[in-house]
């Protein structure tokens, strides 16, 4: 034991103590931890979370003392305080002990005030912490238990409150069956007087460990399987059977010893509700149905915030204050639900409360205020559907910040939660009723259901979840629908009138081989993934089976092989890559930046105009999407502007006062007619035109991407997709959006400018002035040229700039501001932002050179960003050509000021004229 | 794995050096030169296993092998050290636990386990190139030979490193 002992002198129990607190602070590693002292640690979390409810159940009664419970406590306490003292934690005993006489005061005045129950509650919560300093996450002590059966009596009477912790220890000590030896594992019932006998304390990792030999051992069984399958040895084939029950029944029982009852996350709830209905001012009685279902221990943590969120929820909104309550002829007393059970392969969480229930007309008031939906699709909306409303993002803007899980709360986080993890979301209510909230979650986190995949002889697993549709390509189908066009290089699916960019499984992987792709070469499976909204095509070698899989994840160092997410073994013991698909796309999006092909959907990024003309006119078999427009006129759209093809039914458009909008993803799609835009046909005009082509009840829309937003082009129809060899005519342009015009055989087509027809329109509709330069696509609220020295805080003071919409290019001193500047197209920057205390060229230095100068920047604006700010420097400063300045302060300010210094420095120069 | 012997020269002298219990290393060769590591941190040696390769992982990652149900990371060492690569087909693993991952170093030949008392390490020689020595936590000297002793926490230390990711 390493507990100070018999009599030492109070100097070195001192010296004791401060050692116990170092180590108990820095909080030892398992490891180096006494296995005794994390048995104590362990039961000292589980008599708490016992008192803890005791407390809770006494505050309750009418008439105090209750003698069995006060004994309970009073029990509980001595031999909490005799852990303390065996593991050395003396000022954790002395608490303690207060709380003892504490409770024993309440004895003789017969009350058992709000004050007390307070008081101790707090303590608890201080020896909780303490107890849990030794964890990981993996064992949580106390609650899994139920406690039924009384502690044995630890013998010594409890109510005699020695002031002497040494005499204390010294009884608990002379005690045999006393709980200070505590083993790992042990036995309910010997010795240690535990809750109920029926219980076993066992090392998670053991667990893992035997879960990992049964998993061996099926697949062995599955190897015998095979083999047995051609043998005719009838002893063989039925030891092979009996060994088929048994490890299948082995298996069955380790899965579900993972298991943990709900009730270690539900428990906790009691206390929760009742602090924040304190807080609240709200009498709210909590119900648990349904504690001891069992969820696999990989989901129990994952669910513990969104319930959490979900019960903070129905205490702030749900539930009125007792006088609403008196006033609807409801009991003062709220009743709060949380019912669990098992249904269909699913757990079912249900929350519920007899509160105001949700008030769907204000629902929907505030929905349309946060302009998350359009009041036409509000009214097709069923009562159901408007509840659900309350899970958008942007929803809860009101909603009050609590510490929960430090991001931003709300329900949206709760629905995106629960749905990471495979489940849904419900909710159902009565108005004056109350509301219910139902979770259906799967049982276990572990196992993922996955297609297999081949490529080159390996096999990948692709999760199931992420999946839309498998398709074949065949060389016979040119014909059919699915057709898969070439794009710049870069191959396109084109599904159902939709363009989907197509990667190689096979190139991805090894582009060592340097595979160029053709047509005839993506013959084959295909899976359509989709990763956050955007589909794209995969293509791969074979497609196997769909599996569970029991996922592993990577270790640390191989977790920046972004496109995998782990491992899996299959039935043969063999291994299969799990593909990660953010990380696939994030790969080749790096891939099409570096000057590959481009597919469809990135080449609409960023792309100027002269880009695209140069790319046009040079004529590398470029492809066009023929569209009627008007009555009459078909033309000619560049694919690589066209993100994708939709088509809209009537009930999708919204005719707002600047233009129309369809809605498109979760948001809205401006249109714009192009009909309209190329002045093609003056005789029509625009609502004239919108109704004619709605009239058809379908709108075919080419959507673009222009400046980081998409616009929706609408035309009468969506006709063909020619490739040509013949350039583009620039020198006849029939209008301004046009490029030109093109020969085909015996037709000509213009050549739509889509930029251009997008930027006219953003500017005429929408009043918008279209960003310069081709880098930011964002409107840029200025250009800025960052000189700092310190790595830090250039590095900082410009991602706070950018996500303040700044531009900013960044250098380390002022030899290289110069350099740059002079080398920088004519205005390039808006203002030079300069540190002053630099190294080599200093701030003053640097601005003397520019004011020096005749360039463009002999009058740009300087501004200092410095912390030196005496009134020498100041003038120093300004003799130098230095405008303004700003401190440095904290970071996050910057953005602010540099917005005012700007503000007054261009009305200077607008006023002045100069 | 035959039995530990004394393989200090050092200690040969009584109660000089023998202060510090004797140690147990795993030893084995890579291109020809001894390397060792602490017994303590090995958890089996296996013979060849098959390997899936992980495609875009650094050279020195041979790839996953499956043990029991366990997915160990196969590292090859001579791609660590950055030494010659012959068409080696037979390698050896030494699966090591290191801060709970599984990763298992590819040798060529497993020798003995030898024992060392911990005070007879010594500072790595000079004639040991840098990338090598990077790995390396000291060497143990006997009369016939250099025992180099590879330090498992630089190995996943450079593992874990920018370095050794891929672009």
């Amino acid at each position: 034991m390493t507990g100070a002992f018999l009599c030492p002198p109070v100097v070195f129990l001192f010296a004791r103590l401060a050692e116990t607190r170092k180590r108990d602070a820095i909080g030892p590693s398992r490891d180096d931890m006494d296995e005794r002292t994390l048995e104590a640690k362990v039961r000292v979390g589980e008599l708490c979370a016992r008192l803890t409810r005791s407390i809770l159940q006494a505050e309750s009664l009418e008439v105090w003392p209750d003698t069995a419970l006060c004994d309970s406590m009073s029990r509980d306490l001595h031999s909490l305080k005799g852990l303390c003292m065996a593991i050395g934690a003396s000022q954790e005993a002395a608490i303690v002990h207060s709380l003892e006489s504490l409770l024993e005061g309440t004895r003789t005045t017969q009350s058992f005030s709000d004050d007390i129950s307070e008081r101790i509650l707090k303590d608890l919560d201080v020896l909780t912490k303490f107890s849990e300093s030794a964890f990981g996450p993996e064992v949580t002590p106390g609650s899994s238990f139920e406690s039924t059966s009384p502690e044995k009596t630890l013998g010594g009477s409890a109510a005699t409150a020695t002031p002497h912790a040494l005499r204390t220890k010294e009884t608990t000590q002379g005690k045999p069956g006393s709980t200070e030896s505590p083993r790992p594992t042990h036995v309910g019932g010997e010795g240690g007087p535990k809750d109920s006998d029926n219980f076993l304390r066992v090392q998670v990792s053991l667990l893992d460990h035997l879960m990992g030999l049964v998993s061996e051992l099926v697949l062995i069984r599955n190897q015998l399987h095979q083999f047995s399958a051609s043998n005719d040895d009838t002893e063989f084939l039925a030891m092979s059977q009996r060994l088929d029950v048994v490890s299948g029944g082995l298996q069955t029982e380790v899965m579900r010893m993972r298991m943990q009852p709900v009730s270690t996350v539900t428990l906790r709830f009691q206390r929760l509700v009742r602090d924040v209905g304190k807080d609240l001012g709200k009498h709210v009685e909590l119900h648990l149905e349904g504690n001891e279902t069992e969820i696999d221990k990989t989901i129990i943590e994952t669910i513990r915030d969104p319930l959490t969120h979900l019960v903070h929820n129905a205490l702030d909104h749900g539930i009125e204050t007792p006088e609403e309550r008196s006033q609807a002829g409801k009991s003062q007393r709220a009743r709060l639900t949380l019912k669990t059970y098992q249904e269909g392969g699913q757990v079912i969480v249900e929350i519920s409360d007899d509160g105001r229930g949700i008030d769907t007309a204000r629902v929907s008031k505030k929905a349309l205020e946060n302009g998350l939906i359009t009041s036409e699709r509000l009214s097709r909306m069923t009562s159901k559907d408007v509840m659900s409303l309350i899970f958008s993002p942007g929803f809860s803007t009101a909603e009050k910040v609590t510490d929960l899980s430090g991001r931003g709360v709300g329900m949206d986080v709760v629905k995106t939660n629960i749905e990471q993890i495979g489940g849904v979301v419900d909710v159902t209510s009565t108005l004056g009723k109350g509301t219910t909230i139902t979770l259906r979650i799967p049982l276990t986190l572990a196992i993922v259901p996955a297609l297999i995949v081949h490529c080159r002889g390996l096999r990948y697993a692709i999760p199931q979840l992420k999946i839309v549709e498998l398709v074949r390509l065949d060389s016979e189908d040119e014909a059919q629908k699915i057709q898969c066009e070439m794009l710049e290089g870069g191959p396109v699916l084109r599904l159902r009138g939709r363009l989907i960019p197509l990667l190689s499984l096979r190139a991805i992987l090894h582009p060592e081989n340097d595979e160029k792709l053709t047509a005839r070469d993506v013959q084959g499976s295909i899976v359509i993934l989709r990763n956050e909204g955007h589909d794209f095509a995969l293509a791969v070698d074979e497609v196997n089976d769909s599996i569970d899989i029991v996922v592993k994840p990577f270790v640390s160092f191989l977790k920046s092989l972004r496109i995998f997410s782990g491992a899996t073994i299959l039935g043969d013991g063999g291994l299969a890559l799990i593909l990660d698909l953010a990380g696939l796309c994030q790969h080749c999006a790096m891939e099409t930046t570096a000057g590959a092909p481009d597919t469809a959907s990135t080449s609409a990024f960023g792309e100027t105009d002269n880009d695209q003309r140069q790319r046009l006119a040079r004529g590398t078999n470029p492809e066009f999407l023929l569209c009627g427009v008007g009555e009459r006129d078909v033309v000619a759209i560049p694919l690589p502007q066209v993100f994708r093809l939709e088509v809209f039914e009537k009930q999708d458009i919204e005719l707002t006062a600047r233009t129309p909008v369809a809605r498109y993803r979760d948001g809205l799609l401006p249109l714009i007619l192009l009909s309209k835009a190329l002045d093609l046909s003056t005789d029509f005009q625009d609502e004239e035109t919108i109704d004619t082509l709605l009239s058809a009840h379908q709108l075919d829309v080419i959507v673009t991407e222009r400046h980081g937003r998409l616009i929706g082009i609408v035309v009468s129809r969506i006709a063909d997709i020619i490739h040509t060899t013949s350039e583009v005519n620039e020198l006849v342009r029939p209008s301004p959006g046009a490029l030109g015009t093109l020969l085909e055989g015996t037709n000509v087509y213009t050549v739509v400018n889509v930029s251009v027809i997008v930027d006219t329109w953003m500017r005429d509709v929408l009043g918008e002035a279209p960003p310069s330069g081709s880098e930011p696509r964002q409107k840029a609220l200025a250009r800025v040229l960052l000189v700092e020295d310190s790595n830090f805080f250039r590095k900082y003071t410009a991602s706070v700039l950018q996500a303040s919409h700044f531009d900013v290019h960044a250098v380390s001193n002022g030899l290289e501001a110069l350099e740059h500047l002079r080398q920088a197209p004519q205005n390039a920057f808006d203002l030079v932002l300069t540190d002053i205390d630099m190294p080599g060229m200093n701030g003053f230095d640097l601005a003397r050179e520019l004011r020096a100068s005749d360039a463009w920047f002999k009058q740009t604006p300087i501004i200092a960003l410095t912390s030196l700010v005496s009134q020498r420097d100041k003038l120093t400063a300004k003799a130098a050509g230095i405008d303004e300045h700003i401190e440095k302060v904290n970071l996050d300010k910057i953005p602010a000021l540099l917005a005012d210094v700007l503000g007054r420095l261009w009305q200077g120069i607008k006023g002045g004229a100069a | 794995m035959s039995f530990g012997k004394n393989a200090s020269g050092h200690s040969s002298k009584e109660g000089e050096g023998s202060r510090a219990a004797p140690e147990q290393y795993s030893s084995f060769r890579v291109q020809g030169k001894r390397y060792c590591v602490n017994a303590l941190s090995v958890q089996e040696i296996v013979r060849a296993m098959p390997i899936t390769p992980l495609p875009l992982a650094p050279a020195h990652i041979h790839g996953l092998l499956n043990l029991r149900g366990q997915i160990v990371t196969a590292i090859g060492v001579r791609e660590l050290f950055s030494l010659a690569q012959e068409p080696v087909t037979d390698k050896m693993n030494v699966v090591c636990n290191l801060q709970g991952t599984g990763v298992s170093l590819l040798v060529d030949e497993i020798d003995d386990v030898v024992e060392f008392p911990a005070d007879a390490l010594e500072a790595v020689p000079d004639s040991v190139s840098p990338r090598i020595r990077s790995f390396l936590g000291g060497v143990f000297k006997t009369p016939g030979e250099i025992f180099c002793v590879i330090d498992l926490v630089k190995v996943m230390d450079f593992l874990n490193s920018d370095k050794a990711q891929i672009a």
